[in-house]
């Protein structure tokens, strides 16, 4: 074989690979595209629901906040340590709102008759009340509340309202600065921090900060560290996922050179066999770049299984070379683009899922299968003498053909399809919609999560709520409040309605100020107090006075205005669920149940991607009917009903579940089975043709049997499903076809 | 009202401008010499000099305190209580009933450590400083964001025992606390 003089063509696409591989390295050097591995940035909306969307926005800003726990009776040095640190590396700690309460009481102050807390609610029913309670908050001594808003509002309404406020909402005490919570545990001091350096940086320094952390939980045992949040899980997820890329990589070039040179010992022919391998990648790799300015590192994936087809045509063509022009290399190649043109097709319906990591895998494998295309078609020479008569793999091809003409397809087809259905039968195959399975963190960084989980979030219950406006949502929130504190009084709450009451909560607070104004009821203040007590204020607290510091913050992580009203949420601590949920009238809100909100968004998608399977499987047949007839087409459809199904009840019989990542096999399977069928059909059982297959089978076994190893459960997940998917199609899609004579 | 305002520029002038250089927390134990004896308990009068007061705001009560708890008991002239349990701080009133307080805890610290004598701990919170006249007080200055968020200052004076502790806030406001032990 030598190499051939290109023409236009191949000078075209020379140049459109070039081009893919300087921008991609262009692109890795300056890194200007970012990675993410956390699965649920690749999960579309459970639907495009309020609650959906409202959950989107509420978590935000939780996808990019860390979380570090020691005992409170730490050694200090280490708490410095872990400060220094964070503050040398652009991690931002976020304080208590302590240091606002001058700032608060000043806003709060003018609009102390529209506001209330329990306490001074009651204290305004009678004289006497209101005297005990003047006199009581007094006497507290050093109550930071009074100090801050007394020269303000002498009534000590806002600083009771202050102190109710934040009794409310804190679950933190203060001790040295430090935030201190009480748990099964022990007390332990929580720091919140966010990263706030160059975005493209954050998952590395995640990264190594949870290396000093690990050395730290090494150096102070007794400390306890812990830690949590989901950049760190990110972190952990992207550094295996790019470990386990570069090693399986590695590996299944290592076992196709091996192959290769073994079959082909020919210089030229492994060559080309590779470069098809390399153009896939460049090709696939550089337009993904090219296209998205954020890839999830679970669509880079792809390019390792890409190999396995990439792979295919360039075989085929190889396998059809001859001294003379191959009486069989014009059909092989409109074989070889009938193929190319049904997975493309196949893959092309992830475009219209709405789901970034689906539309990337889409982006990646179909310019990748392009390339491989194009290479097959122009790069590969047409005239060479074949080297592999001799190998073992056409002696075994061989061999496996004179098997299959002793075998009836339609016994081997009955029996096949009849243990599917046994097996369907006894196993009952089902889906896990739980995107917690494919989470491939360490074990002990899931245990942190639980335990932080606990100290913060323990008996606690979130509601979502819609209203029209963000006047109504206040309203049906505080209603909400209401029916909780009348079933438990004690509970306490999270809520945007405590701290800016609804209109009629206001007009009835101004009311009973009147009246104890009237009455007389405030008199120990001017006893006391040479300052006057507030006067009534022209306007009401309006949502409008909640868009500008200091409460805006505040009111943004707890109203979420859509094109059709306002979704909000509020917690409730400290009250057994059962003791107040029979009696909540929701109206249109729903419990806040994060894990079900990401199992639709999972089941969505799964939902997206069986009809996408399915759709692919119906242009196979199409194509294949277009070309062979109804009859071949349905035999078509069974084999690849018979190969899909027995691949995932194999995988559910190994993994004990289904996941949506066995599912995306299925489409990997697809592409390779159409592939083979159209080989078959269109040369039949012609040795080199059977030879072909055989190659690209074997590549394509080594290539996704190595992903079984892996410790991403979604990489395994998917390995395990095509490795079962491609070792029964090698055996099933030679059915389709006559003997070759 | 002149009287009251010279009373109140008196005490500011004594807990802030007499402010005088940092000594060591050895220094500072050996001003107060705090001999302490647990359970201790006494009586307490509070004198809250606030810019915006008439007059000078009294109450009064008692204290107790052990190796579990402090009890900060108001009996006039509204009864109130501050128990310091463990990390736990609450606050008992008629009206309200008893309830947590974390944000009470700082001053909570602040007197057990006093009243412990434990100096120690007080000094990861604080700096100490001498006071020229007045060899038996240390001024202490809030190191920590959540105490200087409030307080400017503390002036702690007393011989063997704390007798009385002046609280600056951030406004020129004045607490002063006068304690006598009743063992």
């Amino acid at each position: 074989m030598s190499p051939m003089k290109l023409g236009r063509g191949p000078w075209i696409y020379l140049i459109l690979i070039i081009g893919c591989t300087v921008f991609a390295a262009y692109d890795v050097i300056t890194q200007r595209t970012q990675y993410n591995a956390d699965i649920r940035a690749a999960l579309p909306a459970a639907s495009h629901s309020r609650q959906a969307n409202a959950d989107r926005y509420f978590s935000a800003q939780a996808m990019h906040q860390g979380i570090i726990s020691v005992r409170a009776d730490s050694n200090k040095t280490l708490l410095s340590a872990i400060h220094q640190y964070l503050a040398e590396h652009h991690f931002v700690s976020q304080q208590q709102p302590d240091r606002q309460l001058q700032t608060l009481a000043q806003f709060y102050a003018p609009y102390s008759p529209l506001i209330t807390s329990p306490h001074f609610s009651q204290a305004l029913q009678t004289s006497a009340n209101y005297s005990r309670y003047f006199y009581t908050r007094l006497s507290e001594t050093a109550s930071p509340f009074v100090s801050a808003s007394m020269a303000l509002d002498p009534t000590l309404n806002t600083a009771a309202f202050l102190a109710y406020m934040t009794q409310q909402t804190t679950l933190f005490s203060l001790d040295n600065d430090n935030l201190i919570v009480n748990g099964e545990r022990g007390p332990r001091i929580f720091i919140f921090f966010d990263y706030q350096g160059q975005e493209n940086t954050e998952i590395q320094q995640f990264d190594h900060l949870a290396t000093h952390l690990k050395q730290w939980q090494i150096s102070y045992p007794n400390a306890d560290l812990m830690y949590s949040g989901a950049p760190f899980h990110n972190a952990e997820n992207t550094q295996l996922a790019k470990q386990e890329m570069a090693l399986f990589s590695t590996l299944s070039l290592v076992i196709l050179v091996v192959v290769m040179g073994i079959t082909f010992r020919n210089l030229y022919t492994f060559m080309y066999i590779h470069l098809s391998v390399l153009a896939a990648i460049l090709a696939g790799f550089g337009v993904l770049l090219m296209v998205f300015a954020t890839v999830h590192v679970l669509a880079l994936v792809f390019g390792i299984t890409l190999i396995g087809i990439a792979v295919d045509y360039t075989l085929h063509v190889i396998a059809h070379q001859d001294s003379e022009k191959s009486p069989y290399l014009k059909t092989i190649k409109t074989a070889i683009s009938l193929g190319f043109v049904t997975t493309v097709l196949g893959y092309c319906s992830f475009l219209f899922t709405g789901v970034s990591m689906l539309i990337q895998v889409a982006v990646f494998v179909v310019a990748g299968l392009t390339a491989a295309w194009g290479f097959a078609m122009w790069m590969v020479p047409e005239t060479a003498t074949p080297t592999f008569k001799n190998s073992v793999l056409f002696r075994f091809s061989l061999r496996y053909n004179r098997v299959l003409c002793q075998v009836s397809p339609r016994t081997l087809l009955t029996i096949s399809t009849l243990l599917i259905i046994l097996a369907l039968t006894y196993l009952q195959p089902h889906f896990v919609q739980s995107p917690a399975v494919l989470n491939a963190s360490s074990a002990q960084l899931k245990q942190q999560e639980a335990i932080h989980y606990q100290y913060l979030f323990a008996n606690q219950q979130r509601y979502l709520v819609h209203a029209s406006s963000a006047q109504q949502y206040l309203e049906k929130e505080a209603k909400l409040i209401t029916q909780i504190q009348t079933h438990y009084p004690s509970a306490r709450f999270d809520a945007i309605s405590l701290w800016l009451p609804p209109v009629s909560q206001q007009l009835k607070n101004r009311q009973h100020w009147q009246q104890a104004v009237n009455t007389g009821t405030f008199s120990p203040v001017s006893e006391w107090v040479s300052a006057p007590i507030p006067a009534l204020p022209e306007t009401l607290l309006r949502p409008s006075d909640f868009t500008r510091p200091p409460l805006s913050t505040l009111y943004d992580s707890h109203i979420y205005e859509q094109s059709d009203g306002v979704t909000g949420w509020f917690s409730v601590t400290l009250a057994p669920e059962a003791a107040f949920s029979a009696s909540l009238d929701l109206e249109e809100g729903v419990k806040y149940d994060k894990v079900l909100i990401l199992s639709q968004a999972m089941a969505s998608l799964i939902h997206h991607v069986a009809m996408i399977a399915l759709i692919t499987l119906g242009i196979i047949c199409v194509v294949i009917f277009a070309r062979h007839g109804i009859g071949r087409a349905l035999l078509s459809l069974i084999v690849l009903v018979n190969i899909v199904g027995g691949a995932l009840l194999v995988s559910f019989s190994i993994d004990a579940m289904l996941t949506l990542f066995h599912l995306l096999a299925v489409m990997l399977i697809l592409a390779l089975a159409a592939d083979y069928l159209i080989f078959y059909l269109s040369q039949g059982r012609e040795p080199n043709t059977q030879f072909a297959i055989t190659l690209s089978g074997i590549t394509s076994l080594s290539v996704f049997g190595v992903l079984v190893f892996s410790q991403t459960p979604a990489i395994h997940q998917l390995g395990l499903t095509v490795l079962t998917g491609v070792l029964l199609t090698l055996i099933l899609t030679p059915l389709v076809t006559k003997e070759f004579t | 009202m002149i009287h009251r305002f010279t009373v109140f520029v008196c005490l500011w002038l004594l807990t802030v401008c007499a402010y005088g250089k940092d000594i060591s927390i050895d220094t500072a134990k050996a001003r107060l010499a705090l001999e302490v004896e647990l359970p201790a308990q006494g009586d307490f009068t509070q004198e809250k000099h606030l810019a915006i007061l008439k007059h000078p705001f009294v109450s009064s009560g008692r204290y107790r305190l052990n190796q579990e708890q402090l009890v900060w008991e108001t009996l006039a002239p509204a009864p109130q209580t501050l128990t310091m349990e463990k990390q736990n701080v609450f606050l008992w009133d008629e009206a309200a009933g008893r309830r947590e307080m974390p944000q009470a805890k700082p001053f909570a610290s602040l007197i057990q450590q006093l009243l412990t004598g434990n100096l120690d701990a007080l000094a990861n919170s604080f700096t100490f400083a001498d006071e020229p006249n007045r060899p038996n007080c240390v001024s202490m200055q809030p190191k920590s964001r959540s105490i200087a968020s409030v307080f400017a200052g503390f002036l702690v004076c007393g011989k063997s025992h704390i007798t009385t502790i002046t609280m600056t806030d951030n406004d020129g406001n004045i607490t002063l606390i006068s304690l006598t032990p009743t063992r």
